[in-house]
């Protein structure tokens, strides 16, 4: 056993340190619709960290699990949008590379690596993947050519990306769908203002009678198990976005009252919130590595979405106290401290919602018999 | 993969570690969890189950090779004590409090007469160890001690009264905390190992506790109590470091204690809801109770992974302060949650004590107070966060 991250881990952590050093900066005007997410994801290309999970034969890093955790958790704790539109990409890019034929693979993936086009998921925003075909997009058969129907609410990235996955289901088939965005019949309406996760280029995307040309289906191998090794990844990446906002908001906290504000640090109420900020996203990180260094995916099954459900909640909690603890300060706009809090609030519900989380542990717990239930190795 | 390497993070066991884990698990299976309720109504304390986890060499695992132990890693320690308290906490805090607070400090600060005499016995599985620290008016304020240890020629003289002392009408031996230099702010006390009934020493009173029930708590009266000198452990005035660096150690026995009564619960709680039928079938299909079940989970296994870690980075010599705090924090908490949750779904069937639920929620509600309460863990790291290296 080592808890600790290796070298590699450590200096791949640190690369993407360095990077979300300047997303951070223009992470408030991001939240405020004063710049788009683009830009910050063009770093994160140019720096070979989106596609970091991506083979290495199409120009990726080769990395895991570990390495979407790693990542997740530093952008996670500069800007949650952009945090959650890279993990989309991230995922689309998995689901291309298990699901395409080699002809597939080469014609999207080098270019989702090195961020020319961005991917993004069409899922139903509180929906998880699993759940995605009943998202409102339906897919129809006839002559052999797919047409897909149907609205989802609100997709995030869709304002920025270039190609959508939609997953559909074709009678019992499910099956991917790569639509190109620009393509006739799919509209992407106007990112709202929304609590959090602003800037993520979350809009409706609506599709009437859009026709999906034959070769742009992804349906190499078993699509069910691969979209269940999606679910876990995507939950494994919100995770690490997670604990990337509980660890900002104890980080600026623990500089707040140490710094600028001695006699807080003495305060035990301010001590209390920063102990509990501390070993909430601790465990909530522990957890996240954990299901990420899992190997087996009956493993990770079960311990990907406790640490998306923990990690959501030490999130929503350590960015409250950090706000309590600014006071009037991080209640302002562009403080970036009440930024933390309506993104943690968000995470909560975005692509499997706490709830479906919980729900998630308790379904592989249930069917098996109480003294089997600790498969510590 | 991103090249190989010979260092990854990982969580395997190592062949050791399993092998105690595993043999742990069987015993606690077969000895102690079938008999731990009735313990607990007769406040009984197993002497002869006490025997039997003696030979198996747990009341020295910590203990050097040398000196005949395990030489077993914290980590196989750790979780040798969670398998402990999943069958019976009281075993597991008696068990714990030999290891953390008595083998350990002996083992660190012991000359080799004082580990012959003192730590072999528990080695062999001869006595358990009770670590005498707290008094009526010093708890978490351990500095405020009034025992005194006054110096007569060669020997020392100790009066004064001990509070708390787990195993303290079962032990062998146990490690003393009393001031000798009432002058000194940091090094006003000292340790000392003062073998049970010897003269002057005596036990008082015994506690009617809430939980860990079958488990010793008791008042040790110290009346002129002479001993030698060679029974101080470590220097004269070493003796707050000592108690803390201990305290620091077996934080991370109580997280894995409190992981057991939480598994346990959640454990005996599926089993319950799988089986409890209400409203045309079992409650377990109930949404809300499933919520609560995967909450529970996440929390218990969130706790196993902080107290191996820190168990880890103690192991290492890695700083482990922060870690330890968090494990123990997180894990005593966890473990007071979870049996809650556990009580309420099983309803009145968990008020009763035909049931191990409610024995488990008793038993869960002293992890945040002993070794340091939740209060004293939440100001350590507040601490180690704002004046800390990082």
């Amino acid at each position: 056993m080592d808890p600790r991250l290796s070298e590699t881990e450590t200096a791949f952590r640190d690369l993407v340190r360095r990077e979300a050093f300047s997303i951070g900066v223009a992470a408030d005007d991001i939240d405020q619709g004063v710049t788009t997410a683009a830009s910050s994801i063009g770093r994160l290309a140019t720096a070979n960290i989106l596609g970091i999970c991506a083979p290495e034969t199409h120009g990726g890093g080769g990395g895991g699990p570990v390495e979407l955790a790693l990542a997740s958790e530093e952008v996670g704790a500069v800007s949650a949008s952009v945090g959650i539109v890279a993990v989309g990409h991230m995922v689309s890019s998995f689901l291309l590379d298990i699901l395409g034929t080699p002809t597939q693979r080469q014609k999207w993936l080098p270019a989702a690596v090195e961020g020319q086009t961005l991917l993004a998921l069409v899922l139903d925003c509180g929906g998880s993947l699993l759940e995605s075909p009943s998202c409102g997009v339906s897919g129809k058969k006839e002559t052999d050519r797919l047409y897909l129907d149907g609205r989802a609410r609100a997709v995030t990235g869709s304002t920025l990306a270039d190609f959508l996955i939609v997953p559909v289901k074709v009678g019992d088939t499910l099956l991917l769908a790569v639509v190109d965005a620009d393509r006739n019949g799919v509209t992407v309406g106007i990112e709202a203002g929304q609590l959090g996760l602003n800037g993520a280029g979350q809009a409706p995307v609506e599709f009437s009678g859009v026709q999906v040309p034959s070769g742009s289906t992804l349906s190499t191998g078993n699509v069910v198990e691969t979209m269940k090794m999606a679910d876990d990844l995507f939950r494994i990446g919100h995770a690490g976005l997670c604990v990337g906002i509980g660890r900002a908001a104890l980080e600026a906290s623990t500089a707040h009252v140490s710094g600028v504000n001695d006699e807080l640090c003495r305060e035990q109420s301010v001590q209390w919130m920063l102990a509990d900020m501390a070993t909430e996203t601790e465990a909530a990180r522990l957890l996240t590595w954990y299901a990420a260094s899992r190997t087996s995916p009956g493993e990770m099954r079960e311990a990907a979405p406790m640490a998306r459900l923990l990690a959501a909640d030490a999130a929503v909690r350590g960015s409250r106290s950090a706000v309590q603890i600014f006071g009037p300060a991080g209640n302002e706009r562009g403080s970036g401290i009440e930024r933390l809090y309506r993104d943690a609030k968000a995470m909560e519900i975005y692509h499997g919602a706490v709830e479906v989380q919980r729900l998630a542990v308790a379904g592989e717990l249930l069917p098996r018999l109480a003294k089997d239930i600790s498969p510590w190795q | 993969m991103i090249g190989p390497e010979s260092r990854k993070m990982n969580w395997k066991l190592t062949d050791d570690q399993q092998m105690v884990r595993d043999m742990v698990r069987e015993f606690v299976a077969a000895e102690v969890a079938p008999n731990a309720a009735e313990w607990d109504r007769g406040k009984y304390f197993p002497s002869e189950i006490f025997e039997k986890l003696g030979e198996l060499g747990l009341f020295g695992m910590v203990a050097d090779e040398e000196y005949g132990g395990a030489g077993l890693d914290l980590v196989g320690y750790c979780l040798a004590l969670e398998e402990l308290a999943r069958g019976d906490a009281s075993t597991c805090v008696a068990i714990s409090v030999t290891n953390s607070l008595f083998c350990a400090p002996l083992q660190r600060y012991g000359t080799s007469e004082q580990k012959e005499r003192f730590l072999c016995p528990c080695v062999n599985g001869e006595w358990l160890g009770a670590f005498c620290l707290s008094e009526s008016g010093a708890g978490s304020d351990a500095a405020a001690l009034s025992t005194i240890a006054r110096r007569e020629g060669d020997d020392f003289v100790l009066s004064g009264s001990k509070a708390w002392v787990t195993n303290g009408a079962v032990c062998g031996a146990m490690l003393v905390f009393a001031v000798t230099d009432e002058e000194s702010a940091r090094s006003r006390v000292s340790a000392f190992v003062i073998p049970a009934g010897h003269p002057g020493a005596s036990i008082v009173h015994e506690e009617d506790k809430l939980g860990i029930r079958s488990s010793r708590t008791n008042q040790v009266a110290l009346d002129d109590c002479r001993i030698p000198r060679e029974w101080m452990l470590g220097e004269e005035g070493q003796g707050l470091a000592i108690a803390l660096n201990s305290l620091d150690g077996g934080r991370a026995g109580i997280a894995a204690q409190a992981v057991g009564i939480g598994h346990a619960a959640l454990a005996f709680t599926l089993d319950y809801v799988r089986e409890r039928e209400a409203f045309g079938g079992p409650i377990g299909r109930f949404g809300g109770l499933q919520e609560k079940l995967g909450t529970m989970a996440a929390r218990i296994r969130a706790a196993r992974l902080l107290y191996l870690r820190a168990a880890w980075l103690r192991e290492n010599g890695e700083p482990d302060t922060m870690a330890a705090s968090c494990a123990k924090l997180f894990a005593s908490e966890m473990a007071n949650w979870v049996s809650y949750q556990a009580v309420q779904m099983h309803g009145a069937y968990g008020y009763v004590t035909d049931y191990p639920i409610e024995r488990l929620y008793r038993d869960a509600r002293v992890t945040t107070i002993y070794e340091g309460t939740s209060e004293i863990q939440r100001l350590v790291i507040a601490r180690q966060l704002t004046s800390g290296p990082g």
